[in-house]
């Protein structure tokens, strides 16, 4: 095997697991279902810290 | 009543267990204490051995009580509160070793010629300090206060949160006094020999198990962003801390190892292992940091949830390939060069996307800034994450690491990084904990706050701008030739032209070491319980939950 | 329909197993290729094992962190060639478990400093830096002159760097311990058997004092044979070598 071969192998490998997994997230991300989950955990830190007095803040 | 007969049978069976596991490491400390031949080892089992005494009577004093069980705490938060004081304390000595070591590279005396106070060995000392202790200590407190409010979910594992605590002190302490006596791998950041390594190994896979099994039991569908940031944190620095540290040792009772690798792959490894201790230790760790207390001090949710998830895994994927660009010009074959700069390039996107999601999280409630100390803290470190993120991926650019490489830039880089945006974040996250666990009124003194972020911000701007100024010069030097070709400058002239920087770098530090002081004396007068002097001033989110006054109706 | 996000988000394993996978891809393409292309290090004659002293050296020079600010890695690049000389070669640090690339010059690089200086220049800059080079920020290392050597388990030393790749033989092991105060006594015919064994070895005693090895000794033994081993009149970049 030579210097180029690897040279381009390890970055083609590289290229193409990287676009691969980055359009996943963004199509997992822009899934419209997704939304109203995304919602509600980022409302996570703002609702919790009364839970241990025995409320549930909203919830 | 008697408590183990309350306890299911399980439960008893893992506390005999684990009262077996002290008793042998005691006897394990015993043994080595009495039959190594080494010294530094005799002295390291010695500590080994008291700290499995201190676990024994613990454990043996929860088997055989019979006193009735306090009520349970919804979360288990004593592990935090001593999370938080020891980032304090390890805080104020690591950055006071650090200013000490500034000030021997102005006045070489300060060595005094003695081997442990060297700047060699004390060096390892300082950013073992800041990094695995400060920091270390500060990712711990805060990712089990963060996991059990974000899963409502008590802490996992019972006594094993406080084994994972008092067994990464352990590990701190035999890392840093083997420095102090030479005993080091020599690999940067990761200088503890094999068996101190081991013994991290071991806390690191409790410390995992706690995290894992928190969010096991949670109350709550979704895992907060912030979890996965602390979980990637976690997993990684085990596989990078394993595979970085793989060696021989010359003998079991011996400190002495040599690393599994050497030449090029052990420098790959290496930097590899370095580059990703800054991107999971020191980034992805505080990042988690960063989702969970900007949002809560500001009372809003984080800017936008998706970016924060495109975030997350662009920025895993990235970081790890980008530890070549330590390696420009080096005997590392070309090809593993060109994708660490590459890389590292391309890790520019999801910084700032991490960035711009912490700083537009402060959108249409950006007076807090000028109201709230804390805040501001929180939200600097969050710029000087942005700059530092962009002046990395230049650094790693080949051509500029031909200038930058081996320089006082390089230093300055770090710096920025480490105490704009590690220890601001950690500071802001310090000072909103503190009167949450002690269930104060606010902290004790705001503007003690106030003081504390400016000193420690033009301290900062001392110590980087002195390290542009001179790692640039350095790098011209360097290379600077006469119309001949020549060399122009012998390497001690660069030394030389050296001593002002230091000298404005070590100011620096000592204005960020009086910070971290005024932080400690605000602590210490906020745990024991002083009346706050300016509570009035202190926005409602400085109280403790159950002291806080309800949140206002927002005007329609 | 919904696409589900829950996987990630709800069940926390296949979250960590999700990480795992991301995180380990880098580091599988871009280290375990160094092991197996024939290419990384470069075929050049004359790069042996350290002899037992110097390699005591080196254990010294590691553990007094000197790493921290001197490196031991020229690059290719044309001032620090004119500087510091022939750029480093792989092969030049494949026996060093640990590498001692290292990754800051707050002193000068130290790849090819053997040689340049006498022994004498080292003791006393060793001893008291300032009294040499008035400008420097080095410590001072007095301490190591007046050290005995310790060098009691040193064939054990050989023997483990022999198990992680080090191609020490039995006859070396064996000879260890004679063999580091060999190198302090020139002129005597295991000082003729140390440089068999270890061609090019300095013997000398470093010091320039009589009574026992120092661990001074030990360290200028290691300095005085850095980037010595090579013969570069005979070394051809553009043969075999890919870089």
């Amino acid at each position: 095997m030579t210097y180029e071969t690897v040279r381009s192998l390890s970055a083609m490998t590289g290229l193409f697991i990287f676009v691969t997994l980055f359009i996943g997230v963004l199509v997992f991300v822009f899934w419209p279902g997704n939304q109203k989950g995304f919602d509600e955990a980022s409302r996570i830190p703002l609702d919790s810290d009364d839970f241990s007095a025995g409320g549930n803040n909203g919830r | 009543m008697e408590v183990a007969s309350t306890k299911t049978g399980g439960a008893a069976l893992l506390d005999w267990g684990a009262l077996g596991l002290t008793l042998g490491g005691l006897a394990l400390g015993v043994f080595i204490a009495l039959f190594s031949p080494d010294s530094v080892m005799q002295f390291h089992a010695v500590i080994f051995a008291l700290f499995a005494l201190a676990g024994t009577v613990f454990l043996a004093g929860k088997a055989f009580s019979s006193a009735p069980s306090q009520p349970a705490d919804f979360y288990a938060d004593n592990v935090v509160k001593a999370g938080t004081i020891a980032t304090v304390c390890w805080g104020v000595a690591g950055f006071m070793l650090g200013d000490m070591i500034a000030w021997q590279l102005a006045f070489p005396a300060l060595n005094f010629d003695l081997p442990w106070t060297n700047f060699g060995r004390l060096r390892p000392v300082h950013t073992s300090a800041v990094v695995f202790a400060f920091g270390g200590n500060a990712l711990l407190a805060t990712s089990m206060y963060v996991v059990q409010r974000t899963c409502k979910a008590k802490l996992f594992g019972g006594w094993l949160p406080w084994f994972v605590f008092w067994g990464y002190q352990l590990f701190l302490l035999m890392a840093a006094s083997g420095y102090l006596l030479g005993v080091t791998q020599s690999k940067e950041y990761a200088e503890p020999e094999w068996y101190v390594d081991l013994w991290l190994t071991i806390v690191w896979v409790a410390y995992l198990l706690v995290f894992l099994g928190t969010i096991m039991k949670r109350r709550e569908p979704h895992i907060y962003v912030a979890n996965w940031f602390y979980l990637a944190f976690i997993v990684t620095i085990a596989m990078l801390h394993i595979v970085n540290n793989l060696a021989v040792p010359v003998s079991f009772l011996g400190t002495k190892s040599y690393s599994a690798f050497s030449g090029v792959q052990d420098a790959m490894t290496q930097w590899w292992y370095g580059h990703n201790a800054v991107g999971f230790f020191l980034t992805a760790g505080f990042l988690g940091m960063m989702y969970y207390f900007v949002p809560k001090r500001a009372e809003r949710p984080v800017y936008s949830y998706k970016l924060s998830i495109v975030h997350f895994w662009s920025l895993i994927f990235l970081y790890i390939w980008a530890g070549p660009h330590h390696l420009h010009y080096t005997a590392l074959p070309d090809w593993a060069q060109t994708l660490g700069m590459t890389f590292s390039i391309m890790l520019w996107m999801p910084s700032w996307g991490g960035m711009i999601n912490g700083l537009m999280t402060l959108s249409g409630a950006w007076d807090k800034l000028r109201t709230d100390p804390v805040i501001r803290f929180l939200v600097v470190s969050v710029a000087f994450y942005g700059m530092s993120t962009f002046e990395g991926p230049l650094m790693a650019i080949r051509s500029v690491n031909s200038l930058s490489h081996y320089t006082d830039w390089t230093v300055g880089h770090v710096h920025s990084g480490a105490l704009g945006w590690v220890g601001m974040v950690s500071f802001g996250a310090i000072y909103c904990l503190v009167p949450w666990l002690w269930k104060r009124r606010g902290l004790y003194s705001q503007r003690l706050v106030e003081w504390h972020f400016w000193v420690a911000t033009i301290g900062i701007l001392l110590y980087i701008t002195a390290m542009w100024v001179s790692g640039i010069m350095q790098g011209l030097m360097w290379r600077a030739t006469d119309a001949l070709g020549v060399l122009q400058y012998s390497f001690v002239e660069s030394v030389e032209s050296m001593h002002p920087y230091y000298v404005i770098r070590a100011t620096g530090g000592l204005l960020y070491l009086t910070g971290g002081l005024i932080m400690a004396y605000n602590v210490f007068r906020t745990i024991r319980g002083d009346e706050p002097v300016d509570v009035a001033d202190q926005p409602r989110i400085a109280a403790a939950p159950e002291l806080r006054t309800p949140q206002p109706v927002p005007a329609v | 329909m919904k696409l589900s996000h829950a996987p990630f988000e709800k069940y926390s394993l296949v979250l960590l197993v999700g990480i795992l996978f991301v995180v380990s891809i880098g580091g599988l393409v871009e280290i375990a290729p160094l092991f197996w292309l024939k290419s990384t290090i470069e075929k050049v004659e004359g790069v042996r094992p350290y002899s037992p002293l110097e390699l005591k050296g080196r254990d010294v020079y590691i553990r007094e962190g000197c790493y921290a600010c001197h490196s031991q890695m020229i690059r290719t690049l044309k001032d620090e060639l004119e500087r510091y000389g022939h750029y480093s070669l792989a092969a030049e640090s494949m026996y060093d478990h640990p590498f001692q690339w290292g990754s800051k010059r707050t002193g000068p690089d130290l790849a090819r400093v053997g040689g340049k200086y006498s022994d004498e220049w080292h003791v006393a800059h060793m001893t008291a830096p300032r009294s040499i080079v008035p400008e420097t920020v080095m410590p001072g290392y007095p301490f190591l002159g007046k050290r005995k050597l310790d060098y009691d388990d040193i064939s054990e030393r050989l023997k483990t760097l022999r198990e992680v790749g080090v191609p020490y033989t039995d006859e070396q092991i064996e000879n260890a311990k004679l063999d580091i105060v060999a190198q302090t006594k020139p002129d005597t015919p295991e000082a003729s058997a140390v440089a068999a064994r270890y061609p090019k070895a300095v013997v000398r005693k470093f010091d320039a004092k009589q009574g026992d090895v120092t661990e001074l000794d030990a360290l200028i033994a290691y300095l005085q044979m850095l980037g010595t081993l090579v013969d570069f009149a005979k070394y051809d970049a553009s043969g075999p070598n890919l870089r």
